[in-house]
């Protein structure tokens, strides 16, 4: 375990963020830290006077936290388009929780020429919104150097996740997770230097002690609570030899160019990179995850969707198509941000590994 | 075994499009020979023999069918010679047959998730099964909600027909009507592509004629409408959706509305009365579209009417032959589910003011994200105006989990504190 706490952090560095589409690095070149907000209570006492509840639960979460003051202090909050429901969040924020700076950031569905041209419209607007809360104009190679860093961070996490495909029992998942989750809350020019010298101990280890044939379990996804899952997983004698969540390997896919107009860069960077479900081009990420499950040699994919997520759940049938075309088992769950009935799910999850022996 | 249950065997176990052609035609024929004195408005009946009649030349005429998502610019579509149908809409008479519960079913086994809009779930069953005839394509656009993008493109795999899709941005300064007018522009090129046709010009003119004729004569009937006396149900005014999710830009869409429009006029000009409830109702979103007695007992039993459908609003500006795609743009981008929810408030505010609404009733359908979502700021946008609010949970095509008693007991609550 690794001793991350954010209390070094200062809320009025902090600009919130809630979806991987956020051009987090406008945000570093600003000087301030983007800090992904994660729910840290299953607890939800106030969301229900704002939101209903067919709506998604970290949504749901987001809300009360705000309602809660959990945001006061915050330097601002991005909102990006991705859902009906973050819409309507970013309605209900707006007009019930006062006092605080929030972006809402659009996001194309599309990802051809005229879609990102009309993207780095969007970054011009988040731009002009960065500059109001920091009173600093943003300069172009402050953004260029954040690009770097930005890049840099992603290419170490794809050697990370390299490593923990080929050693799974080792590099277990609760501690991938704890580096997963400081990694969108603290600097980045801080989280590569620690990642290189992480990477290389690891590499050091590795090579001395090997690894057992275990069930290999891929997880496909979105933004559901993996520390809940990913142990359920280990506890029911699998390993976690990959993901595609939002903040998991679909993070990291992207490299954006360092010469020429930034925020076009960053734009075309974003819309091409491997998709979420709400892109027109979403069906890509079967190819993305097809190609994982071959490189990884997982046995088995888990596919998990926050409940009233529109956009990954219904792309299930269609992955579950593609896999049952190669012979890959799979298995469905439809939770909330906090899973209930652990006791279910783990039963489901054994059943499954069963399957895939 | 009932008719009823017949035509679902007949339907399921065989599934043809051309039988349900045949009998959209018996139907067509039964409502032909039904007396106009029959239906409350003469106009309803013209009404539904041309949705049966429209219905029927998409089964007839696959090669000039189009689906297409409910805010979708039909009028470009009509400007084709091409047949338009809103696949919405389909589900929803769907639901009216009672055949919602076994597609529904059908898409459960398919893995496709319960909490997905049902509208969404029973259309792609209805294709999956081949109860449709396969389009020439498919056209949708983005702002309805998450689910429009996903579903249609589903159904255009399912068919393996072309889908045409509109990006709706969530802004709507110079970029993003440059980036939709754009969309529409290529749209028209892909159209072109896949019919092997050239877009007339004088054809487009006329589409926007008769969408602009449509648009005026709605409007209309949305002033007649906030006289002091009701002269229309909510019932009957709430299907309107399906003749302007279809037929705007055609000329029985503008016809038919103008029908509407001169039969109300004269009720008004000659003091019709019959419509016994006083307390006037806002009703927002959709309702449900199988068999109850919902709006009846509303409008029927507990006295009040329903004067006003957020559905119906006319929310766009004339359409222009001069500028046509950035005007169908501007269309589509002043849509009230297009951005912010603030849209959609003013858009219930200016109604409540100019329909002197006494009451607003939200229908919340159960995979709406888009519209319950609001909730909240809708309640608080009604209770500035110190009037009563209902929202009622439900699903508009699964009557799986429908209890009838429990919804007459809210609204006879509701009527309650209208009479306060």
């Amino acid at each position: 375990m690794y001793n991350f706490a954010d209390d070094d952090i200062p809320d009025e560095k902090k600009v919130g963020f809630l979806c991987p589409y956020t051009v987090e690095e406008l945000i570093d070149a600003a000087g301030f830290i983007p800090y992904r907000i994660i729910p840290e209570s299953p607890d939800l006492d106030l969301v229900d006077a704002y939101l209903p509840n067919n709506i998604c639960s970290y949504l749901r979460h987001l809300v009360d936290l705000a309602a809660k003051d959990g945001l006061r202090g915050y330097a601002g909050l991005v909102i990006n388009n991705s859902c009906d429901a973050a819409r309507r969040t970013y309605d209900v924020l707006k007009s019930h929780m006062g006092g605080l700076e929030i972006f809402f950031q659009d996001i194309p569905k599309k990802c051809d020429a005229p879609a990102v041209h009309y993207f780095s419209h969007i970054l011009g607007g988040f731009v002009n919104f960065l500059e109001g809360i920091s009173g600093v104009p943003l300069q172009k190679d402050a953004v260029r150097e954040s690009i770097g860093r930005y890049n840099k961070n992603r290419a170490l996490l794809s050697k990370l996740f390299s490593l923990r495909a080929q050693y799974p029992r080792l590099l277990r998942s609760e501690p991938i997770l704890e580096l997963l989750d400081a990694n969108v809350r603290r600097p980045k020019s801080e989280m590569n230097i620690f990642f290189e010298r992480f990477i290389g101990e690891v590499r050091e280890t590795m090579e001395e002690s090997g690894t057992a044939a275990r069930k290999r379990v891929f997880v496909s996804g979105n933004l559901i609570n993996p520390h809940t899952f990913f142990s359920i997983i280990e506890e029911a004698g699998g390993v976690i030899v990959g993901d595609d969540l939002c903040f998991g390997g679909r993070y990291f896919t992207h490299q954006t160019g360092e010469n020429g107009e930034p925020l076009e860069n960053l734009a075309q960077s974003y819309l091409t990179k491997t998709p979420c479900g709400r892109m027109v081009n979403s069906s890509d990420r079967y190819d993305a995850v097809m190609d994982a499950l071959k490189r990884f040699h997982a046995h088995g994919l888990v596919y998990t969707s926050l409940k009233f997520c529109d956009n990954f759940l219904v792309d299930y049938p269609s992955l579950k198509k593609r896999l049952d075309m190669e012979g890959i088992p799979s298995l469905f769950l439809e939770s909330e941000y906090y899973p209930m009935g652990k006791g279910q799910i783990l039963t489901r999850i054994e059943g499954f590994l069963e399957r895939i022996s | 075994m009932s008719l009823q249950s017949r035509v679902k065997r007949m339907l399921f176990d065989e599934p043809d499009p051309k039988k349900i052609m045949r009998g959209i035609g018996f139907i067509l024929l039964k409502t032909a020979l039904t007396p106009a004195g029959k239906f409350d408005l003469r106009a309803a009946k013209r009404f539904s023999l041309i949705l049966y009649n429209h219905a029927r030349r998409f089964f007839k005429y696959p090669q000039k069918a189009v689906f297409t998502s409910l805010f979708a610019p039909v009028e470009l579509v009509h400007a084709f010679g091409l047949c338009p149908f809103s696949l919405e809409m389909l589900a929803g008479i769907a639901a009216s047959m009672d055949l919602a519960p076994e597609l529904l079913a059908g898409t459960e086994k398919e893995w496709l998730s319960t909490d997905f809009c049902s509208f969404h779930r029973a259309y792609i069953e209805i294709a999956r099964i081949g109860l449709l005839p396969a389009p020439v394509f498919v056209l949708a656009t983005a702002h309805t909600c998450d689910g429009t993008y996903k579903s249609f493109s589903e159904v255009s795999s399912l068919m393996s027909r072309p889908l045409i899709f509109l990006d709706t941005p969530y802004h709507s300064d110079r970029v993003a009507v440059d980036y939709l007018t754009e969309q529409l522009k290529n749209a028209a090129e892909q159209i072109e592509k896949v019919t092997k046709t050239t877009l007339d010009r004088e054809k487009l003119e006329r589409a926007f004629f008769f969408s602009n004729r449509a648009r005026s004569a709605l409007l209309e009937i949305n002033e007649i409408r906030q006289n002091e006396r009701p002269l229309l149900f909510g019932e009957d005014s709430l299907p309107f959706l399906t003749i302007w999710g279809s037929l705007l830009g055609h000329r029985e869409g503008a016809a038919l509305f103008e029908r509407y429009r001169d039969e109300l006029k004269r009720r008004s000009e000659e003091g019709w009365s019959q419509i016994k409830g006083k307390k006037r109702v806002l009703w927002l979103h959709l309702k449900p579209f199988f068999p109850n007695r919902l709006l009846r007992y509303i409008e029927q039993e507990l006295g009040a009417v329903i004067v006003a459908e957020e559905i119906n609003s006319v929310y766009w500006d004339e359409l222009d032959i001069r500028s046509p795609w950035e005007s169908l743009a501007l269309k589509i981008m002043r849509n009230y589910w297009v951005g912010g929810i603030e849209k959609r408030l003013d858009n219930i505010r200016r109604t409540i003011e100019s329909h002197h609404i006494d009451g607003v009733i939200h229908f919340s359908h159960w995979g709406c994200r888009q519209s319950n979502g609001g909730v909240r700021l809708i309640r608080d946008t009604v209770t500035e105006y110190g009037i009563p609010f209902l929202n009622l949970d439900g699903d508009c095509v699964d009557e799986r989990s429908y209890s009838e008693a429990q919804y007459l007991t809210r609204l006879e609550g509701f009527m309650e504190l209208l009479e306060r």
